[in-house]
């Protein structure tokens, strides 16, 4: 019964449901991967950081005392 | 088109002819229980039943009142509903004090019974007499119908209708329509038509035909058809049907969103990897030997002169990746902040993954309360770190002279519940969108009630 409706369902919307297959492989593959869709908190990626003497990373901290 | 049509050996009724006593044309007729006939030459109405001799009823004073001719015309013959059909009368109506006009077609069917095509704004009913006579419940202004199947019919329409035009043949006198009260009974795309008069009681049943299927069944381009407006009484809503679906199959994928999750869960636990604990160095800044006006005018250079804080490397640990890491800092600042400059790095690609998270804790006494900003705690999620070796390079920045001591943890294949988020609201866009449609549908349907739920509301 169940079945005959998912079925029916996908013969009614194909374009709903190749959208969400897409969709969930995507989220699959962000969940295995350990990809965080949105909200990444590291904003750079780089070979040659700061570490190697390069100089070419850039803080984004603040630069002043804090003031209440 | 008519090539795909079913063949049916079963005859037409024979058709006659019948003169028109005012004018004296000669009318064909195809219906042999018809005694009531409208004129299409000179539109007078009359009665010529068997043999007695033809009566004129009504001379029409106005033959065309803006109605134009049928779509459908006398005599054409067509394939609707697995019925073969025969055009054999045309009225057009009007409900009494409006301008609503609409049209009705007088159909034979090769049986010898009839049915009726109705068209409003483009919008076509099939009607046919009941199976049975239906119950109304419910309170007067808001009644409805149950049938045998349990549907609920919302009541629609209740009006009288005056004829303004009529071409074909009847075998009732359709004038005495006039006097009756029609009530109709939605339930897309099913409607039940209740027409009751002194002595009369009838029900008929009606349901949606596509505009399409009407050109289909005449052998017409959809263009020889009226053009249609607004929302039919029983169109059916395609956005209510759509959405069913879609719901249907947006639960199932917000299901398996959250199986997957799951899944990641159990086979990829959660769990802190490395933990060091590690304190800054207190910075001291320079003392100034220039005057002021002179340390406003260089002061970008004065601030490079500043001391800067120094990096320190955490021990090395390893990752298992690909995956998301978390990496939380914890200080026991107090009403002070400190914020630390973090690079991941891949030991053996040098490959480093660069991040700022800051840990800051305040509170005091004003306006007669208590009040705590921040916390000592603070965490960055990396996401898809690959496997490897791997340390931090931290460089924590803070106020001059003060030294803090604080954690590091990290932890690895942490758990994602944006990415759910995310993937279940997206999922939603679709359905809420439908939700919409189909409420505006309904609204447009029901604008052109004087009943309907929000009547009823009132």
């Amino acid at each position: 019964m169940m079945l005959q409706k998912i079925i029916t369902a996908i013969s009614k919307s194909p374009v709903y449901f190749g959208f969400v297959l897409v969709l969930l492989g995507f989220f699959a593959w962000a969940e295995f991967t350990g990809n965080r869709i949105v909200g990444d908190d590291k904003y750079e990626t780089e070979k040659h950081g700061y570490g190697s003497g390069s100089g070419g990373r850039g803080y984004r901290g603040r630069s002043g005392f804090y003031h209440k | 088109m008519t090539e795909s049509l079913p063949t049916d050996a079963t005859p037409w009724p024979a058709p006659d002819t019948v003169t028109c006593p005012n004018c004296q044309t000669d009318l064909t007729y195809y219906d042999p229980n018809s005694s009531f006939y409208a004129c299409e030459s000179c539109h007078a109405f009359f009665e010529a039943a068997y043999e007695q001799k033809p009566r004129i009823i009504q001379k029409a004073s106005n033959p065309n009142p803006g109605g134009g001719l049928p779509t459908l015309a006398i005599g054409s013959e067509g394939y609707l509903l697995g019925e073969w059909v025969r055009v054999t009368g045309y009225m057009l109506k009007q409900e009494k004090g409006t301008s609503y006009r609409w049209r009705e077609y007088m159909l034979l069917l090769k049986n010898g019974t009839t049915r009726q095509l109705a068209e409003y704004n483009g919008h076509w009913m099939w009607i046919e007499p009941a199976s049975q006579k239906y119950i109304i419940s419910g309170p007067t202004s808001k009644s409805y119908v149950i049938n045998n199947a349990g549907d609920d019919y919302l009541i629609y329409a209740r009006y009288q209708a005056e004829l303004l035009n009529v071409v074909g043949e009847f075998d009732w006198n359709i004038l005495d329509d006039e006097r009756l009260t029609t009530e109709e009974y939605i339930a897309p795309p099913r409607m039940l038509v209740n027409e009751k008069g002194n002595s009369q009681n009838d029900w008929y049943e009606a349901t949606y035909v596509s505009r399409e299927d009407i050109a289909q069944a005449f052998g017409l381009g959809t263009n020889s058809l009226p053009d249609t407006y607004g929302v039919g009484s029983i169109q059916p809503n395609k956005y209510a049907a759509t959405w069913t679906h879609v719901v249907l199959l947006t639960l199932l994928a917000a299901v398996t969103a959250i199986v997957i999750h799951l899944v990641n869960i159990v086979f990829r636990p959660s769990g802190t990897i490395f933990r060091e604990t590690l304190t800054t160095v207190a910075l001291v800044p320079q003392t100034n030997t220039v005057d002021a006006a002179q340390r406003a005018i260089d002061s970008a250079s004065i601030a490079q002169s500043q001391p800067t804080p120094k990096m320190l490397r955490t021990r090395s640990f390893a990752i298992k990746g690909p995956t998301a890491v978390d990496i939380e800092f914890q200080s026991n600042v107090d009403n002070t902040w400190v914020e630390f400059a973090t690079e991941l790095v891949d030991e053996q690609t040098n490959q480093r993954y660069i991040f700022t998270e800051a840990v800051e804790y305040y509170h005091g006494y004003s306006d007669g309360e208590n009040w705590t900003e921040g916390g000592t705690e603070s965490s960055a999620t990396l996401s898809k770190i690959p496997s490897g070796q791997y340390h931090l390079e931290i460089t924590p920045y803070t106020q001059y002279g003060q030294q803090l001591s604080f954690a590091v943890n990290v932890g690895q294949n942490t758990s994602l519940i944006s990415n759910v988020l995310l993937i279940l609201g997206l999922l939603a866009l679709y359905p809420i969108y439908l939700l919409f449609r189909r409420s505006g549908f309904e609204n447009l349907r029901w604008s052109q009630s004087d009943f309907g739920p929000k009547t009823e509301e009132e």
